[in-house]
């Protein structure tokens, strides 16, 4: 196999869908030439609107407030996860040892 | 004397005399050391290249070079590479290349320019050394050069306090984690009275599966998932790597894949005759798998483009985890191994190979654009796209990429990942696919925040100098080589590094 | 009993170190705890080296000829050179925290968290 992979269960080959994605492009380009010209350009399109005034720093979506409801919705999960993330060296060592004892014994009854 | 004879330890040895050289070319002009290194990190590469050519063309048979007389050679200092080893080693050349031409303009503003490839070299010292080694000693201390020289490269900048926080508590988890893998080696020296790998392999297979050998393979499993940066001892990594001047972290990608690889040859070439049950792979599978989600939940809610992909490098680290992991839970059971646990294990080296691509990629994108516009914070940034064009390129290609989207190289690795997880147990597989869902959702927050939307007038975000650029689109075009042909990688690098785990070590033997 | 004696201190010193780790807010502190690992650690090699009736593996002007394999010491010896390394890089670093958060308190040093 040079191109592509035989998972036992599945095959994959990028070369072949690069292919097909190709002539899936081609057929849309070939659709689309069959549309209608003369079609009108629309002016001031794709730039910010705000009701016609400069837009204000606070009008952007943040980074911050993508997926606010993802992590609303999360929340019982999110705060002891990141409480967890204290900061502190103390801590830290305390989960190396804490876990290392765990492994060993998972080793050492199982 | 024949100089291919002793490639192996000039793969060591070079970067290491040119680490302590670095500060002298210095002297000479402010731009010798970028060059002086990065002809280093070249001829590394190429004397690489010839010692894969080698190892591939002997099979499953390990090269063992050993230092001074060829009598008694367990007892002397020597290095063992075969298929695997060398898997890691190009890894190591293809990033420490690509990050030491980045540096060039990374590091331009900043003094001290030769400590800074000082320390680089010594990173892929001790990368190399921790992989090339056949020795649990000289393992120990290259463990301990690599951690060193990263925490002296995270407090680099030292005009920051967050720099000297994080390196200090990369510092002291790594120090601890070296002692303790001491404590590991001291333990089969007292056993064994060697410290050579393939020979205390040999003695913990001869014996019944005894209680010192269970305490040393519980410290060596913690030591090195600490170092690969796995959950739960994944508090410092975000730190160091967001901590880490520019392309640095791409480094620190590959150097902390050689905890990987230390933890594979544990599992597999010291400790496979006595793995009989899945209690192993269990524990390394739970790790990954832990690792996978709350890495990339944590990495979900990041405002620090930095630490965001900090979290993302966790979370891949746990596909690798998984995978391997699966390999190692069916040692015992041939038929089984034979049907998916070999796949699994071919799914999970992959990754760490495209892991090391693409995660480098995008940290260099990332200090790309902190280059250009100075913070680090998504909120602050927007519509970069604008005049950053080549960089956007590099970051789409890196996103696709760790998020397994087809047709990129990060789609084959885990594709072989979840078909062959779910032979051994579905709910693992739904898990690693819900978290490359989850992954998309995250690149997709810093694509839309720092790429997408209206220009910032206020930040003069130009596209980065042409060093930067060349560094990025050298583990592009791995990328894409990689996406195109990758049943060609697996039929080349992957299988034999598989085959090599599978099959130990000789005791003893010659170039 | 006396012959498992140092290894009861090995595991005692390295445990303390643990604790002390742990436990103790100072950074400095941290760092003397994990030097007392690094201690506890090395006795734990040089106790492996030793075999009762072995004198010291110097050839030149050796009493008797059974002598004990030196390499746990050779072993030590790279350890406390490293050991040294990584405690002054440590502590050259609480020196800098110190300088920027004005306190070398783990629970003040956590800027970076979350």
């Amino acid at each position: 196999m040079f191109f592509g992979i035989d998972t036992g269960s599945g095959v994959w080959n990028a070369v072949m869908l690069l292919l097909f994605l190709a002539i899936a492009i081609l057929i849309a380009f070939l659709l689309r030439s069959m549309g209608i010209r003369g079609h009108r350009k629309r002016v001031h399109a794709g730039e910010p609107f705000y009701f016609g005034n400069e837009v204000p720093e606070s009008a952007y979506i943040k980074a911050s407030n993508v997926y606010w409801g993802f992590i609303k919705a999360m929340e019982k999960y999110y705060k002891p996860v990141m409480a967890e993330h204290t900061g502190n060296v103390n801590d830290y060592m305390a989960w190396l040892v804490l876990t290392m004892a765990g492994i060993l014994l998972v080793i050492f009854f199982m | 004397m024949n100089f291919t004879e002793h490639i192996p330890i000039l793969v060591i040895a070079l970067p290491l005399f040119a680490a302590f050289l670095t500060p002298l070319m210095g002297k000479i002009s402010r731009k010798a050391p970028r060059y002086f290194a990065t002809a280093v990190f070249v001829i590394v590469a190429f004397l690489v290249v010839l010692l894969a050519n080698m190892v591939y063309s002997r099979g499953t048979e390990p090269i063992i070079y050993t230092l001074g007389s060829q009598n008694d050679t367990i007892f002397r200092i020597v290095l063992e590479i075969d298929a695997f080893s060398i898997f890691m080693a190009l890894i190591m050349a293809i990033v420490s290349l690509a990050v030491s031409i980045y540096s060039w303009a990374f590091v331009d503003k900043y003094s001290g320019q030769d400590k800074f490839y000082t320390l680089l070299l010594l990173v892929a010292v001790g990368s190399y050394g921790m992989v090339l080694t056949g020795d649990m000693f000289n393992l120990f201390v290259f463990f301990e050069i690599s951690s060193i020289a990263l925490c002296g490269l995270v407090a680099f900048r030292t005009e920051r306090g967050e720099s000297f926080e994080a390196a200090f508590k990369y510092m002291a988890y790594s120090t601890i984690s070296g002692l303790l893998l001491l404590f590991a080696v001291g333990i089969f020296y007292s056993q064994y009275g060697v410290l050579n790998i393939a020979k205390i392999a040999e003695g913990v297979g001869s014996g019944p599966f005894n209680e010192l050998n269970k305490i040393a393979l519980g410290l060596l499993v913690t030591v090195f998932a600490l170092k690969a940066g796995s959950v739960p001892f994944h508090m410092t990594t975000p730190d160091a790597y967001s901590e880490a001047p520019g392309g640095v972290a791409a480094l620190y990608v590959a150097a902390s894949q050689a905890g990987l690889y230390a933890l594979f040859r544990t599992c597999f070439t010291i400790y496979r005759p006595v793995i009989t049950t899945e209690t192993i792979g269990w524990v390394v599978i739970i790790l990954g798998v832990l690792s996978m989600f709350v890495g990339v939940t944590m990495a979900l809610v990041q405002k620090d483009i930095k630490r965001l992909m900090a979290y993302h490098a966790i979370s891949q680290t746990g596909y690798m985890l998984l995978g391997v992991g699966v390999g190692i839970a069916v040692l015992g059971n041939p038929a089984a191994l034979d049907a998916y646990g070999k796949m699994a294990m071919e799914g999970g080296i992959f990754h760490i190979i495209n892991h090391a691509m693409y995660k480098g990629l995008l940290f260099l994108t990332a200090a790309a654009i902190f280059y250009r516009v100075g913070t680090r914070n998504l909120n602050e940034m927007r519509g970069l796209a604008h005049t950053m064009k080549f960089t956007t390129i590099f970051f789409m290609i890196g996103a696709l990429s760790i998020a397994g989207i087809p047709p990129m190289n990060g789609f084959s690795s885990k594709l072989m990942i979840y078909e062959s997880v779910y032979q051994f147990s579905p709910i693992l597989s739904a898990i690693a696919m819900l978290v490359s869902v989850l992954t998309l959702a995250s690149f997709v927050k810093v694509f839309y925040s720092a790429f997408m939307g209206p220009k910032n007038e206020k930040v003069d975000a130009k596209e980065v100098p042409m060093s930067m650029l060349v560094g990025m689109a050298i583990l592009t075009g791995v990328i894409i080589v990689f996406s195109l042909f990758p049943g060609l990688v697996v039929d080349t690098i992957i299988k034999p590094a598989v085959e090599a785990l599978l099959h130990g070590w000789p005791i003893a033997g010659g170039m | 009993m006396i012959g498992n004696a140092p290894y009861i201190v090995v595991g005692f010193i390295i445990f303390l170190g643990l604790y002390t780790a742990i436990f103790k807010r100072n950074l400095i502190k941290i760092v003397m705890g994990i030097t007392l690992v690094e201690s506890g650690v090395n006795l734990f090699l040089i106790t492996l080296g030793y075999r009762t009736g072995g004198g010291a593996p110097i050839f030149t002007q050796a009493t008797n000829m059974h002598m004990v394999l030196p390499t746990p010491q050779a072993l030590t010896l790279t350890s406390i050179v490293i050991g040294v390394a990584t405690t002054a890089l440590m502590l050259s670093f609480i020196v800098m925290i110190y300088k920027h958060y004005k306190s070398i308190d783990a629970k003040d040093v956590r800027r970076l968290k979350g």
